[in-house]
Formats: C-alpha cells, sequence, structure tokens
C-alpha cells in the first residue's frame, strides 16, 4: 500500500532524512517513532507530496507520488501535526469540500456517524475559527475517515484530543485496519503505540535505526519480556542518562 | 476545478455573513470600492478631455511617450520582482493541511490563486489612470498630427488591466518554476540601477533627444511588449488613433502568459510552505499564539547563511534593541546600508545632470526626481511594514522588556529608518554638490522634509499593521488598504490646509518648510498611539482596533 524507497530530503545543507525505506501493508498500522529532529514530519510530508524528495521514490497504492501525484493522493489520507481549519468554512462544509476533492461526495452519507462519534455534529454549523485546538485536531480527523483512502498518515493525531476523543480515534483507526487500510501513525506517545501498531520504524536524525514488531526489537536488542517500547525507544536512540 | 469552486464559494458566502453580521467592517471596504472607482472615473476623465491650452509650454509628445512608457516598464518590472519573493506563493495554512494533500491538481490550485492577481492587475491599472491623467495635466503634450478616430473608453483601462496582468501572470510563472529566485532577484534590480545610470548619461553627453530615441527604440518595444502596447493604447485617445489593435495584441499576450504558467510541472508547494509558514507565524504571534515554535519551524525550512555579528553593544533600554535590529541589518549590509547610499547618489546625480543639461530637460531631470521619491518611498514604506511584522512575530521576547512601547515602535522602525536617511541624504546632497537648479529646496525636501514625513506614514502603517495582522486573509488586508486610506486622509487635509499660506503667496519654501514642521507633532502623536497600541496588543494577545486605541486616548 505505501512503499518508502531510498527516501532523501535536504533542507540546503541539512540532511533530513537520509536513504530511508520502509512499508507500510494493507490492514497495517505502522509507527513512525523517534526523538525530535528525527525526520518524522518530513517523511509524512513527502509521502503527503507536500515536500519534493531530493531522492527516492515513495509508492502510494503503486503510484508514485513525484510522478502521478494527483492519483497517489487519490489513495491518502493525511492528519497534519498542527490542523488549520478555513476560518471561514463550517464544520459540515469542510467535509463537503474534501469529499468533493476526493470526488466521493456519495461518502457524506456518513457524515453524521462520524461527527457525533467525534463529539462534533452539534457544531456542525460552528465555523473552523470558533473551534478548539481539540476540536480542530477531530475536525481533521474527520475530513481523513470521510472519503474512502486505503492509505492513512497521521502527524501527532492525539495531541491536543480530550480521553474520549483519544479513544474514539484509537477505535476508528482500528476499525479501518480491520477493513484492510493502511496505516502510517507518527507519535511520541510510546505506550499508546505499543498498543496500537502493528510494527514501528524508528528513526533518528533521518536515519532508520530500528524496524519491526515489538517482540521483534525486544529479540534483537535480547531484552527481557517486561521491557517497555519506551526502554527500548531510548535505549535505541541513546537518550538514557549516563548511557 | 469543483472542489475549489466549492470551496471559494463557502469561505465567501461565510465572510459575507460575518461581514455583515457587523456593519463597522463595511465602512473601510466601503471606503477601498470608493477609491478604486475614484480612480477609473478621473482617468476615464482625463482621457476624454484633452488640454489644448495652446498658451502654456507644451511637453513634446515623444519625450512624454517616451516618460509613460518607462514608468509602465518600471511598474511591469515591480511586478517581476514580486515574483521572485514570497508573496505570490503564500496561501492559507489551512490550503497547506487541506487542500495541498487532495488529489487536486497543482495547476488548478494555481487557478484558484488568479482572481486575485487579476484584481491586481485592475487596482494598478486605476492607479495609472490617475497618475496618467495628472501627468497629462501638468505635461499638456500637443501632438502635432492628431487622427480622426475616437477610441472607446474602456480601450486605456482594458489595455492597463491586460499588461499588469501579464507582468503578474510572468512573475507567478518565476515564483512557480524559478528555485534561485533571490540570485535573479538582485540580478534585476542591479540591471536596473545600471540601465537607469545609462541612460543618465546618455541622457547627458548626448542630449534627452537620445535617451528618447533608446527608449523608443525597437528594442525595448519588443523586450517590454505589453507595457510598449499599453503605452501606446493609453496616448491613443490623445493623438485620435485606432487603439483596438494594441488591445488587440494585449489580449493575445495575455492568453499566451497563462499558458507557461498553467503547463510547468514544476512541484511548488514546497516553496509555497516555506512562505506560508513564515506568514502563519507572523500571524499567530499577532494572536498571541506560539510564534517561536512557528517561527523556528518556518526558519528551519529557509536557507540562511550565517553572518556575523559586526557592532559592539550600546546603549540600553530601548537602545539596545536598535543595537539588536542594527546588528541583524549589519548582516546585510548592502540592502540595508551600502545599496541605498549608492541608490541615492546614482538618483541625485541623474536628476542634477538632467536638471542641469538645459532650459527643456530642467522640468525632465525635477519630474524625475519626483518620481523617484515617490516609487522609493513606496519601496520603504512596504520595507517597513516588513519591520512592523517582525516586530509582531517577536513579541512574545519583546513584550516583558522594561521600556514604554513607543520607545519600542521607535527602535523597532529605527533600522528602515537609517535606511530611508541614507537613500534620501545621500540623493539631497548628491543634487546640491551639483549645483542643480532649485538645488537648496529640493535638498531640503530631499534631506529633511520626505524622511520626516515618511516617519510619520511609516508609524501609521505600524498601528495598522498592529490592528491588521492577518496577512493570509484578503478580507482583512482589503481592510488594512482602506483603513491607511482612511487615516491618511485627515493628515493629508491637515497638510494641505497647512500649505495654503505658501500657495497663496506662491512661495515653494513656505509650503516646504510647513510640510516639513508639521510631520513633528503627527509623527510624535502617532508614535504615542502605536506605543499604546502596542502595549495593548501585548496585554490581550488579540489584534488591536484602531479605533480603540484613539478612544482610550481620548
Amino acid at each position: 500500500m505505501l512503499q518508502v524507497l531510498n527516501l532523501s530530503k535536504r533542507f540546503g545543507g541539512m540532511l533530513a532524512v537520509d536513504d530511508l525505506s520502509f512499508t507500510v501493508n494493507a490492514g497495517e498500522i505502522v509507527g513512525l517513532l523517534g526523538p525530535n529532529g528525527a525526520g518524522k514530519t518530513t517523511t509524512i510530508r513527502c509521502v503527503a507530496s507536500l515536500l519534493q524528495p531530493t531522492s527516492g521514490n515513495i509508492l502510494l497504492n503503486g503510484h508514485d507520488v513525484s510522478d502521478d501525484p494527483v492519483a497517489a493522493k487519490r489513495a491518502l489520507a493525511f492528519v497534519p501535526e498542527v490542523p488549520n481549519p478555513y476560518e471561514m468554512l463550517t464544520v459540515m462544509e469542510h467535509l463537503r469540500f474534501v469529499a468533493a476533492a476526493y470526488g466521493m461526495e456519495e461518502e457524506l452519507v456518513h457524515a453524521e456517524e462520524i461527527l457525533t462519534r467525534l463529539d462534533l455534529w452539534e457544531k456542525k454549523n460552528d465555523l473552523g475559527a470558533s473551534l478548539s485546538k481539540g476540536m480542530r485536531q477531530k475536525l481533521a480527523c474527520a475530513c481523513a475517515f470521510i472519503h474512502r483512502a486505503q492509505v492513512f498518515c497521521f502527524d501527532e493525531p492525539l495531541i491536543g484530543l480530550d480521553p474520549k476523543g483519544m479513544r474514539e480515534l484509537k477505535g476508528m483507526m482500528m476499525e479501518r485496519r480491520a477493513q484492510g487500510n493502511a496505516m502510517l501513525v507518527s507519535t511520541h506517545m510510546l505506550d499508546t503505540a505499543e498498543r496500537l501498531c502493528d510494527r514501528v520504524v524508528i528513526l533518528k536524525r533521518g536515519k532508520l535505526i530500528a524496524e519491526g514488531t515489538v517482540a521483534e526489537l525486544k529479540e534483537r536488542l535480547q531484552s527481557s519480556s517486561d521491557v517497555s517500547l519506551e526502554d527500548m525507544f531510548l535505549e535505541l536512540t541513546e537518550e538514557i542518562p549516563g548511557s | 476545478m469543483r472542489a475549489v469552486a466549492l470551496l471559494s464559494a463557502f469561505k465567501f458566502k461565510n465572510s459575507l455573513r460575518t461581514l455583515f453580521s457587523d456593519p463597522r467592517k463595511l465602512l473601510p471596504l466601503a471606503v477601498a470600492i470608493a477609491l478604486v472607482a475614484l480612480m477609473i472615473v478621473l482617468g476615464q476623465i482625463g482621457i476624454n478631455q484633452p488640454h489644448p491650452n495652446a498658451s502654456h509650454e507644451h511637453l513634446d509628445p515623444r519625450a512624454f511617450h517616451a516618460g509613460v512608457l518607462l514608468s509602465l516598464i518600471l511598474l511591469g518590472l515591480s511586478f517581476i520582482d514580486s515574483g521572485l519573493g514570497d508573496s505570490l506563493l503564500t496561501f492559507g495554512m489551512s490550503d497547506v493541511d487541506y487542500l495541498f494533500p487532495s488529489p487536486i491538481p497543482r495547476r488548478v490550485v494555481l487557478a484558484f490563486r488568479l482572481p486575485g492577481l487579476m484584481f491586481g492587475a485592475l487596482f494598478m491599472a486605476g492607479f495609472v489612470l490617475m497618475a496618467f491623467d495628472l501627468a497629462m495635466r501638468v505635461a499638456e503634450p500637443k501632438w502635432q498630427h492628431v487622427g480622426h478616430t475616437t477610441p472607446p473608453g474602456w480601450a486605456a483601462p482594458a489595455a492597463l488591466f491586460l499588461s499588469g496582468g501579464i507582468y503578474m501572470n510572468l512573475a507567478m510563472f518565476i515564483s512557480v518554476r524559478m528555485n534561485n529566485r533571490k540570485m535573479i532577484h538582485r540580478a534585476l534590480m542591479v540591471s536596473v540601477f545600471v540601465v537607469a545610470g545609462l541612460l543618465g548619461l546618455v541622457g547627458w553627453r548626448l542630449g534627452a533627444n537620445t535617451v528618447e530615441a533608446a527608449v523608443l527604440s525597437k528594442v525595448v518595444w519588443w523586450l517590454f511588449l505589453p507595457a510598449s502596447l499599453a503605452t501606446e493604447s493609453l496616448l491613443a485617445g490623445y493623438a485620435k488613433e485606432p487603439s483596438l489593435a494594441p488591445l488587440g495584441w494585449l489580449a493575445v499576450s495575455y492568453a499566451l502568459s497563462l499558458i507557461p504558467m498553467f503547463t510547468a510541472k514544476a512541484n511548488w508547494y514546497e516553496q509555497s510552505i516555506v512562505s506560508t509558514e513564515r506568514s502563519f507565524a507572523f500571524r499567530q504571534a499577532a494572536r498571541g499564539g506560539y510564534a517561536s515554535l512557528m517561527g523556528a519551524k518556518a526558519s528551519s525550512l529557509k536557507s540562511t547563511r550565517s553572518r556575523m555579528y559586526t557592532l559592539k553593544p550600546f546603549g540600553s533600554g530601548a537602545m539596545s534593541l536598535f543595537w539588536a535590529h542594527l546588528c541583524a541589518a549589519a548582516k546585510r549590509p548592502f540592502g540595508n546600508f551600502i545599496g541605498p547610499v549608492f541608490g541615492g547618489i546614482l538618483a541625485g546625480s541623474f536628476a542634477a545632470f538632467a536638471a542641469s543639461a538645459n532650459k527643456d530637460t530642467e522640468t525632465i531631470g525635477l519630474g524625475a526626481l519626483f518620481a523617484i521619491g515617490l516609487y522609493c518611498s513606496m519601496g520603504f514604506l512596504a520595507t517597513a511594514k516588513a519591520a512592523c511584522e517582525s516586530a509582531i512575530r517577536r513579541r512574545e521576547l519583546l513584550s516583558p522588556l522594561p521600556f514604554p512601547g513607543w520607545q519600542s515602535v521607535a527602535a523597532n522602525l529605527g533600522t528602515p529608518y537609517c535606511t530611508i536617511i541614507l537613500f534620501f541624504s545621500g540623493c539631497g546632497i548628491t543634487y546640491a554638490l551639483f549645483r542643480a537648479p532649485y538645488w537648496p529646496l529640493v535638498s531640503f525636501a530631499f534631506g529633511v522634509g520626505l524622511p520626516l514625513r515618511l516617519s510619520a506614514r511609516m508609524i501609521l502603517q505600524y498601528i495598522i499593521g498592529i490592528a491588521y495582522p492577518d496577512a493570509a486573509d484578503k478580507l482583512q488586508q482589503f481592510f488594512a488598504v482602506g483603513v491607511y486610506a482612511i487615516a491618511t486622509s485627515p493628515f493629508l487635509v491637515a497638510e494641505f490646509i497647512i500649505c495654503l499660506p505658501g500657495m497663496i503667496l506662491h512661495s515653494f519654501w513656505i509650503v516646504a518648510i510647513s510640510l516639513t514642521l508639521i510631520q513633528i507633532p503627527i509623527g510624535a502623536v502617532l508614535l504615542l498611539l502605536a506605543g499604546k497600541a502596542s502595549e495593548k496588543a501585548v496585554a490581550t494577545g488579540e489584534p488591536v482596533s484602531v479605533m480603540s486605541v484613539v478612544r482610550r486616548n481620548r
């Protein structure tokens, strides 16, 4: 579903992503982990065709995002780190615009269900400018779920959400996984990643330093079964004081 | 295309709904619309009413033609230069989050930008028509051979609109396609100054006729085809010649100028995100948001060359803030300090040579100096606007500093003001050194009067920058233009009244001194108001209403 092949991205003299390769298969949630400045957002922005890769390829449902961006993006739903809704569009109008942009107006029949689950139905006629930070995050997620995307890219989707919103969003993500969608989730919440993700990809300074299931990582690091993903992450990224 | 149309329709509908919910918001909009209408109407009146007053000395139509063409070429180049900056690719952050990742082709997103460009071209057409009418009344050129055709009144505005539109499309194409825009911008600026210097040299050594011949040559005609065709169309009304042929060619050229813009396959989203995030950081700061975070993010995508700080620390309080701004400006010494001095010397020399050559070219020299002063004033005001935006972006850092708001505003505007003084002093002193006609008056106006007047305008713009910080919102920008027009009008009236004795006594000196003196209290009052607005903005973290600042000071 999503293949990142030898991706490199350079900003001037700074190499933000260095020869990164990984795949996200259908029916799989992959966590993209890494300390600040590891290149997670840059990778996700390259996948969303917002940034032009310096080298390498990204295939979305078989379409290269550089060569055929329109076909590639048709398969993608993207939730940015800090979503900024259109201030002059209501919640419902956001969904109508996104459905029209993907040519899937018929999917608007699910709008009430999605908005209700995310506690936005009551605010369907409110302007984007009047929404709180958490509501904006929920709206971005609602827009991602309104069209039939095959690949989802979430950049820190749980930041700013209330506990109920977090649970609902995780539930919706798992439902989509069960329906065969591929999901790439960038997050700093390692406990959530451990429970939600089938595999994790750990980056450091733009390079892939570890990839696999939590069990595989434990095996590679020869850790005991009670060691958490957080412990392994810190060990891999050498952030334990004194280590 | 349907989705973008839907998006525009939703935004337009809700903007109107919000706008009409508060009738006070309609006032600046009405003023802005009235200003555009006034420009077009005045231009029309000017075109339809030639001035056959034979008792005056008339300017040679060929010289007038060259002057108009040069002005339109400069305007076209300024449009192209706008494509070498960030402004044309600045979208809203919402577009980055929702529009850019969607499967809408990039050329459709670009088409979404076209109405804005067309509006800019329309606005420019109105402005040029008004300036042209003024020039006609002053110069009163008389054509020897007048034809028998009366072109339709809409031909000249349409030609100007199409010409401006072509240059704007070209600017957009450059924005979308070129990566090394900074280098092209520098090359363009250097070329403009070199050509201006060469024209001055040619005029000095070989006479004004040679300059006219050079400007009206076939090479220039083809090189700046839209400006040349628009000039012909504009002058056709006076020479009673057909204007529809150049208009037809302009329409064809406009259509052709859209082709490269919409066939370019470049992924310009990345450049757009850089400028959009920078603009967004400014807006967030103005609203008391996470300016530092967003500012750092915006600058992380910007390729910057680090230069050493070059000034030793001096002063305390607001003076130390001024020092910090000077240090930052010293990283770009050519643009901020050396360039303005050379520019001023060049402009002063050109005007002095032209004005001193003979009696015929005296008007050209003084007119050129007036035009340079006006053009540079607009440029410097734009620089001051950028300084205001930077100050607002750094508000989180600056607001805890222990000095009054007015001192903070003065320190923030200090560096662009130094640039202004360097340019105008360079110009005035050079003109005086050549002992060109009216040199004491011209040197006083450039060395003292204009910088003082610009300082007042800069502070006024600062206040409006704080009140209307939403750079990505077209309505807000539109309001800011309207509010600026409203805010300047009382000062214009005051300036006019204070100049009346000088005008009655036919004394340019009294006019110049009165105009200069009145700027001191105006500047002081505005500085206090800007300081209050700045303090108030810090306290609330919201855009400051200009009216509320005035009310607070009653």
